[in-house]
């Protein structure tokens, strides 16, 4: 069967998830499948080219390598020593880091509910506290509403207005559903918390419905392919923790 | 035995169906129904697909007692079961509950608490939480832990159990105060989920508040505080197939 959830335009036709009919093992074996094409179609694209978000990328690494390398697993061992080789690859030669990461250090204590607020600023603070803290509450609360929102209107905005409710600007940049990803793969490897790894689904799905040259233009080389294996792999462990197992290849 | 401060505000849905015919084994019938009809042909959240009724049988195997009200015919109308059980009601052709002419009618009950079974993916608006009427809703998941929706595939995934909890609504999402609530474990047949067991959970944790109701004289809350928990968004496929697919 053909994994449907990412197969059109999710930018353009979002889908709303609600009473998806079952198909058995073939869904997960369908799912795995589509995503390992688009993770084999980026894994070794020469002409993704480093952008604003590469230094991040390259900042946030080490805390994807952690329970993968660890894992006893056979299927986490083998994406630990794929991310090993992302890692290798976005080396610090690239990325200019003091014109990118520092510029972008946003105090999550200065982005205030009764203001609007930059969603790409937002993201970029939520991200690194939760490198080093994910029961931070007010990073939690920050999080939550954004997820509520993509939850709700299946769409990420520029900005935000005071209140956090309405969106504001530009809602097709690819790099902030990308940031929320990122952000999610974070939050979700140290929290476990399971809801946000069915939004991470969702915007993952988005992703994938998208063109190469889009994804290209937006998403810093290997940025998709990070959170498509973080993402792949959590569902295999979660798979084997409740004693299902699927292969599609 | 109608009971006459009660009425119900109901879409033609398996959870309706559910409530009706296990508030008639119960022998503690509403007063009155305003029925929701959906004027469209299309299939609305919570109503189960016309294929629906070829797994019924399945159910009849299915012997545990915490699941007694998963037993319905989720394959009968509600208009057809509230003609044999004699009881009053009106249809609205609308799907939604916020619609004036459903408000106009329930404002004009005499009846102050509504059992609120309409549509899924509805939400009550200020208009009709104004009204100084009751709305017993028993959400599908066990609160406070897990607030939102589709929550017992989470809970399924994350500790094998579904929960069904009453509330009186009241402007945020799943926050009322709670009323009873009760963990069942996973069901024998998870593929029946959407449109039974999710909807026997609910109708069991009706039945018990009502019946405590009637004994106690008042409606007497487990939890007024329902605070804390998680709100959950509609489960992604690939992690509800998990949870019903899982062995463990």
């Amino acid at each position: 069967m053909s994994y449907i959830y990412s197969k059109i335009n999710r930018l353009e036709k979002p889908h709303n998830y609600m009473y998806t009919p079952y198909y058995g093992a073939d869904l997960l074996e369908s799912y795995e499948s589509s995503r390992v094409q688009v993770i084999n179609r980026f894994i070794d694209s020469r002409n993704l080219s480093f952008n604003e978000d590469s230094a991040l990328l390259h900042e946030l690494l080490p805390v994807f390598l952690e329970p993968f390398s660890s894992n006893l697993n056979v299927y986490a061992k083998n994406f630990g020593l794929l991310l090993q080789k992302i890692r290798i690859k976005v080396t610090d030669k690239n990325i200019n880091k003091t014109d990118n990461v520092k510029g972008k250090k946003v105090n999550l204590n200065d982005i205030k509910i009764t203001e609007s607020v930059s969603t790409s600023k937002l993201l970029y603070s939520l991200s690194r506290i939760f490198l080093v803290d994910v029961h931070n509450l007010n990073a939690k609360s920050w999080l939550d509403r954004l997820v509520q929102r993509f939850e709700v209107t299946k769409k990420i905005y520029e900005s935000y207005l005071p209140g956090f409710r309405q969106g504001k600007g530009c809602n097709e940049l690819i790099r902030l559903y990308w940031l929320l990803a990122l952000t999610l793969c974070i939050f979700y490897l140290r929290s476990k918390e399971i809801k946000y790894l069915s939004t991470l689904l969702k915007l993952n799905d988005l992703l994938c419905s998208l063109s190469e040259s889009d994804l290209k233009d937006n998403i810093p080389q290997h940025g998709l392919v990070l959170v498509l294996i973080t993402e792949l792999l959590s569902i295999k462990l979660l798979s084997n923790r409740k004693g299902i197992s699927f292969a599609s290849y | 035995m109608p009971l006459t401060d009660i009425a119900m505000v109901a879409g033609d849905t398996s959870r309706s169906r559910a409530y009706l015919q296990a508030l008639d084994r119960n022998n503690i019938l509403p007063n009155f129904v305003i029925v929701l009809e959906n004027p469209s042909q299309e299939v609305l959240p919570g109503q189960a697909p016309d294929t629906f009724s070829n797994v019924l049988n399945e159910l009849t195997n299915d012997v545990e007692e915490c699941w007694k009200e998963s037993y319905f015919d989720a394959t009968k109308p509600i208009k057809v079961l509230l003609n044999e059980l004699g009881i009053n009601f009106v249809v609205i052709a609308t799907k939604d509950i916020n619609n004036i002419d459903v408000i106009d009618c329930i404002r004009e009950r005499n009846e102050s608490v509504f059992i609120y079974s309409g549509f899924g993916g509805v939400i009550l608006g200020k208009s009709i939480l104004s009204l100084k009427k009751k709305f017993l809703h028993v959400h599908g998941g066990y609160l406070p832990d897990f607030k939102g929706s589709t929550t017992n595939y989470y809970s399924l995934l994350v500790e094998n159990t579904m929960g069904a909890s009453s509330i009186f609504l009241n402007e945020e999402i799943d926050c009322g105060p709670i009323i009873f609530r009760e963990k069942f474990p996973e069901p024998n047949n998870k593929l029946n989920i959407d449109y039974m067991y999710d909807s026997g959970a609910r109708a069991k944790v009706l039945v018990k508040t009502i019946n405590d109701f009637i004994k106690f004289g008042t409606w007497k809350f487990e939890l007024s505080d329902n605070l804390g928990g998680e709100t959950y968004y509609i489960i992604h496929p690939v992690l509800k197939h998990i949870a019903i697919l899982a062995k463990k």
